[in-house]
C-alpha cells in the first residue's frame, strides 16, 4: 500500500484545494499546526506526510466530508495514513497509559478466557433469543476509568430494562470481544481483523437475528467494516423510536429541558439523527432544544479512539459545553464515549459550568413505562 | 517439563531498588527468574505497562515501592497502591488470575526483605503456572 493508492481509494487527488474542510475542522479550530486542506496538497506533492500534526490529531468526526465538493474521504485517507504512519515507526499518543489499546491486543491474541459480565442480571436476559444486545468494552473502560466518569455498565443496564419494557428478552454474547473501532481507526488492521474475526465467529454460531447497539461505534463498525452476516443492526434508538412509531410505548412525565449530542459515529456515520430526537419529544414533560451546531453539524466530544487527549480536546470540549450551556441545563449524550469525555473535563480546574449530562438510554429507561 | 516463569519487577529508585541493592552487596539469594525495571516512584507505574507486560508474556507482574508514609514524592506510592487496586479487577475481567500482580513496599535497608518478597512471589508464580496455559476463549 503507498499513499498513491490512498489517494485513489479516498478521492483525494481530486482535491483542488478550496479549504472548506479546513473552515468546518474542529482540531483547525482550536490550534492544529496544519490543515486538512495542506495535508491532501502535500500528499498531491508527493511530500512524506507521516509526520504531520493531523495524522494523528484528527478526530475522524467526518465534519469536513460535509462541506467537501470533491467528495474526498479525508478521514479514510487518514486511516490509511495512520497505517503507512506506523509501518514506519509512528505511533499516537495513546490515552491511559495505552491500557485501552492493550486491551484490544489482549482480546485479539485471544490468550485469556475474559469475565466481563459478573454485573449482569441474567433474569433480564434469555438463553436462546434471537435479539441480542452487545455489550462490548464498556465493563473494562468503566474499571479502568471510574475516576474519570466511564458509566457504560450503567448503560447497558438501563438498555436491557428498556427492552424487557418492551416486551424483549435480549441474550448477551458471552464471548463477544472488542469491536476493534479503536484499533481500525489508529491503523493497527491486524489487530482489527482477529477481533473482527473472533466476533463473526461467535454471532454466527449464535444464530440471532438482531443486534442492538448502545454504542454507536461498534454499530458503525459492524456495519460498515465487517462483512455482511446477514442479521439486522440497530441502535437502541431506532429501536425505541419504532415502538413510538408503532404506538406502543408510553412514558412517564419527566420534567426536563435538554439538549442532544450527536455522537459523529451514529450521526455522520450511520445518519440516525431523527429517532433519538423523534422519543425525547415524545416523552411528556421533555423540552427538548438544538444547540447552534447540531445535527448534521454536530461538533466532537474532542477525542475519538484513546488517542491524543490534549489541550486541543479540553478546549473542544469546553466549548461545546458552552454551546450546551446556553441551551438547556442538562445535555443528553447518546454515545458512552462523548459521556466519559464529558464527565472527564469536570474534572479539570476552573470548569465553571452548571450542566448534568445524562445518557439517552438512561433517561429513556427511567421514564419507559412499559406497552 | 521444564518452565521458567517470566516476571517482571518494578522497583522505585529511592526504596525497593536501594532493597535490591542491599540484597546484593549482603549476598542474599533469591530466585533469578525476575527481570527488574527501576521507576523513579512506584506513583509511575502506569497501569498500561502491567497490561503491556502481560500482554508481552509475563507470567507475573510486582510492583514494589517504599513504605506508606515514606514516599519520596510524598504520596506516590499511595497512587501505585489504588491503581493496583484497580488492576486487580481488571485482570479479572479480562481472564487474568489477579493473583498474578502483587504489590509489596520494601525500604532501602531491607535487603533481606527484598530477597525474601521475590522468593516467596516467584514461588507462588511457579505454583500457578504460565500465565495462558491451556487458556483460551
Amino acid at each position: 500500500m503507498t499513499l498513491q493508492d490512498s489517494m485513489q481509494r479516498t478521492n483525494a487527488q481530486m482535491c483542488y484545494s478550496c479549504g472548506k474542510c479546513t473552515a468546518h475542522c474542529p482540531v483547525v479550530r482550536v490550534g492544529a499546526s496544519e490543515s486538512p486542506r495542506e495535508m491532501v496538497e502535500r500528499a498531491q506533492l508527493g511530500r512524506d506526510l507521516t509526520n504531520d500534526d493531523l495524522v494523528w490529531n484528527c478526530l475522524t468526526c467526518k465534519l469536513c466530508q460535509n462541506y467537501c465538493p470533491e467528495d474526498v474521504d479525508f478521514i479514510g485517507f487518514i486511516r490509511e495514513v495512520r497505517g503507512l504512519s506506523r509501518d514506519n515507526g509512528g505511533k499516537p499518543e495513546y490515552t491511559h497509559g495505552e491500557m485501552m489499546q492493550t486491551m484490544a491486543r489482549i482480546f485479539a491474541s485471544g490468550k485469556f478466557k475474559q469475565n466481563k459480565l459478573e454485573w449482569l442480571d441474567r433474569s433480564k436476559t434469555s438463553h436462546d433469543g434471537e435479539v441480542a444486545l452487545w455489550i462490548g468494552c464498556g465493563p473494562y473502560v468503566d474499571t479502568a476509568l471510574k475516576d474519570h466518569g466511564s458509566d457504560q455498565v450503567n448503560i447497558s443496564n438501563a438498555a436491557l430494562d428498556v427492552l424487557n419494557m418492551l416486551g424483549i428478552k435480549p441474550r448477551v454474547l458471552d464471548e463477544e470481544v472488542c469491536c476493534g473501532h479503536d484499533a481500525l481507526w489508529i491503523g493497527e488492521d491486524e489487530t482489527f481483523e482477529a477481533l473482527m474475526d473472533k466476533n463473526l465467529e461467535v454471532i454466527s454460531r449464535s444464530e440471532i437475528t438482531k443486534l442492538v447497539f448502545t454504542c454507536p461505534e461498534g454499530y458503525e463498525v459492524m456495519k460498515h467494516e465487517y462483512p455482511d452476516m446477514g442479521i439486522e443492526l440497530a441502535h437502541i434508538s431506532e429501536v425505541v423510536a419504532d415502538a413510538v412509531d408503532d404506538g406502543v410505548a408510553t412514558f412517564d412525565k419527566m420534567e426536563k429541558k435538554v439538549t442532544y449530542q450527536d455522537p459523529c459515529r451514529l450521526g455522520r456515520f450511520l445518519g440516525i439523527y431523527d429517532q433519538p430526537r423523534k422519543v425525547l419529544e415524545h416523552i411528556p414533560g421533555i423540552e427538548l432544544v438544538e444547540m447552534e451546531h447540531s445535527g448534521k453539524r454536530s461538533r466532537c466530544c474532542g477525542v475519538s479512539a484513546w488517542i491524543n487527549c490534549n489541550q486541543n480536546s479540553k478546549r473542544m470540549q469546553m466549548e461545546r459545553l458552552e454551546e450546551a450551556e446556553n441551551a438547556a441545563p442538562t445535555l443528553v449524550t447518546n454515545c458512552p464515549k462523548c459521556l466519559t469525555h464529558f464527565n472527564c473535563v469536570k474534572n479539570e480546574d476552573g470548569f465553571d459550568k452548571e450542566i448534568e449530562f445524562m445518557d439517552w438510554t438512561v433517561l429513556v429507561s427511567k421514564t419507559l413505562r412499559g406497552v | 517439563m521444564s518452565w521458567d516463569p517470566q516476571i517482571l519487577v518494578f522497583a522505585c529508585n529511592w526504596c525497593s531498588y536501594g532493597g535490591a541493592d542491599a540484597a546484593g552487596v549482603s549476598r542474599f539469594q533469591y530466585p533469578p527468574d525476575v527481570q527488574i525495571v527501576r521507576v523513579m516512584c512506584s506513583g509511575r507505574v502506569d497501569p498500561g505497562f502491567v497490561l503491556r507486560a502481560f500482554n508481552k508474556g509475563a507470567d507475573g507482574v510486582l510492583v514494589t515501592g517504599c513504605h506508606l508514609g515514606d514516599c519520596h514524592y510524598q504520596d506516590g506510592n499511595y497512587k501505585a497502591e489504588k491503581r493496583v487496586e484497580m488492576l486487580y479487577t481488571l485482570l479479572g475481567q479480562l481472564g487474568i488470575q489477579s493473583e498474578r500482580l502483587g504489590l509489596e513496599w520494601i525500604s532501602a535497608a531491607e535487603g533481606q526483605r527484598f530477597a525474601n518478597v521475590i522468593t516467596d512471589f516467584v514461588g507462588k508464580i511457579r505454583r500457578l503456572g504460565p500465565a495462558n496455559g491451556g487458556e483460551g476463549p
